[in-house]
């Protein structure tokens, strides 16, 4: 779960969400062109366009995940943890904002938190395979500080140091990738 | 977590327990005896011997201790795990028998419940080592099931299969780093044996549990059958169970729970499409009136802890139609439960 993969996820996301709208062109040229701005790393002015929508329509669930994920490239992680928290309690049986929750929990080292966002996506969604991927990466990194704490109170074995080497060495392959 | 460093582990805790008393020295050589025959694998006679201390006391700590490692030995996990959970219940300050349950949970592939012991083990420990290693290990298996869920999902993710070898990779190789790291805790062992030495505990069982846990290295190197075989014995009893619910869904005719027993990526017959066979099988069993479908005479192999193969005859009785005949299930482990990705019939 890094931050790479993390914007190919949105970007499928975003395109999901843009498939279940029909209604208002203007609307939906508004959110189109909200999430292009997004795409270019245009990061102040989708928000400004996001936030005209939401005067509008506070409760729409597209621009709302639009403006979770604007938060989200502006490092801005509290703000888009509410947003993504507030739609999942609207929409519960969508798995994405669950699973951008995970990844925003995650990326400040909330593992149990991310762990319990993804298993919700998962009951939402038993299918959804960027959840269980998720999930994998986050017990790989409990996995990785439990070998790292238990090394700490034995220095000298072997077998831990062995194990910790190898998850590390699969977490950086995630990074690099 | 394989069972030969449980065996260490256990070794190492049985020393420790015995530091704990220093009482009475014919139950301490009738323990000792108990001991020594359960380190020679006699384990009937080590039961015997265990059962007699504890006839005398029945709430003796270490008698039972010993009692839940031989069990564990003799593949009686039910058994082994309820010796344990009392322990913790009894002396919930001890961290080993939660750290034994998580072993034996994992062993069952019932990984939160192996989470959750070794939560407890930490908590009243915080510095025991082995049960953050364990509780790695357990994050480790966790992640490995998660991926490959994943990766059943969506064969095509390359990432993820990459991260599923790497992470099986740890497994195997953290097997193959395991006999000096062993060896390394059997000396600890010996160490710990020694303030001890004279009254309670002389020298001789530390050198046994040394010597044991040096020994168990090169078996578990040739010749896993220890793991593969508890494996075995402990999961055929969940795909068994899983079997039987599946033939009880179709007979009860529940349609949406029966489809629930085949895996994302089942092999469909005729290479049907899944939706079109998941409508022919609706329509099937829905409009049956009654159905009544018997598994007897199975049997299960693994070719490895998450592959499984069911045999079998199956009866099916419906109104109108009575057939039998010898069914083959393939069966995968995924998210702790076991699906079918194939069904043969001959």
């Amino acid at each position: 779960m890094n931050m790479f993969n993390r914007y190919c996820r949105h970007a499928a996301l975003f395109a999901a969400a843009l498939l279940l709208a029909v209604s208002h062109a203007v609307y939906a040229d508004d959110i189109q062109d909200a999430s292009k701005l997004l795409q270019q790393k245009q990061l102040s002015q989708a928000l400004d366009k996001v936030n005209g929508i939401l005067s509008d329509k506070p409760k729409d669930a597209r621009a709302r995940f639009l403006k979770g994920l604007i938060l989200t490239e502006q490092g801005n992680a509290a703000e888009a943890i509410k947003i993504f928290t507030a739609l999942t309690e609207d929409y519960p049986e969508q798995p994405e904002p669950y699973n951008n929750l995970a990844v925003l929990y995650a990326g400040q080292g909330e593992y149990d938190k991310a762990k319990l966002s993804l298993e919700m996506a998962i009951r939402a969604h038993p299918s959804y395979a960027t959840a269980h991927e998720n999930l994998g990466d986050i017990y790989t990194k409990m996995a990785s500080q439990a070998y790292d704490r238990a090394l700490q109170l034995d220095q000298g074995n072997a077998t831990t140091k062995a194990k910790l080497k190898m998850i590390q060495d699969l977490l950086n392959k995630l990074i690099t990738r | 977590m394989n069972m030969n460093n449980c065996f260490c582990r256990y070794a190492a805790m049985f020393a420790g327990v015995l530091l704990l008393t220093a009482s009475m020295a014919v139950r301490a050589d009738d323990l000792q005896d108990a001991n020594k025959l359960f380190k020679q694998k006699q384990y009937s006679q080590a039961m015997d011997k265990v059962n007699g201390i504890l006839s005398g006391k029945p709430k003796d700590a270490q008698a039972r201790f010993l009692k839940g490692l031989i069990f564990t030995e003799q593949g009686r996990a039910v058994d082994a795990i309820k010796t344990f959970q009392a322990l913790t219940e009894d002396y919930p300050e001890l961290p080993e028998p939660y750290n034994n349950l998580a072993v034996l949970y994992d062993s069952q592939g019932q990984y939160d419940k192996a989470k959750l012991a070794l939560e407890t083990a930490i908590r009243t420990h915080p510095s025991y080592s082995t049960a953050h290693e364990n509780l790695g290990d357990i994050y480790a298996k966790m992640a490995s099931q998660a991926y490959d869920r994943a990766l059943q999902l969506d064969r095509s993710n390359a990432t993820t299969k990459t991260k599923l070898a790497m992470i099986q990779d740890l497994f195997s190789a953290s097997a193959r780093a395991k006999s000096p790291a062993s060896g390394k805790a059997a000396t600890d062992i010996a160490g710990m044996g020694k303030p001890q030495t004279a009254p309670a505990m002389p020298a001789p069982p530390a050198a046994n549990v040394r010597a044991s846990a040096v020994a168990a290295p090169a078996a578990k190197a040739n010749i896993p059958e220890k793991t593969v075989v508890s494996a075995a014995v402990d999961n055929s009893g969940e795909v068994l169970k899983t079997v039987n619910a599946w033939a009880a869904a179709w007979s009860s005719r529940d349609v949406k729970k029966y489809l629930s027993f085949y895996a994302a990526d089942f092999k469909v017959p005729g290479g049907e499409k899944r939706a079109d066979w998941e409508a022919a099988r609706q329509e099937r069993i829905s409009k049956a009136q009654s159905i009544q479908v018997g598994v007897s005479n199975a049997t299960v192999s693994f070719s490895d802890s998450n592959h499984a193969t069911v045999k079998f005859h199956q009866s099916y009785q419906a109104k109108h139609l009575k057939t039998s005949g010898n069914k083959t299930l393939l069966m995968v482990k995924s998210g702790g439960n076991w699906l079918i990705i194939e069904e043969r019939a001959k």
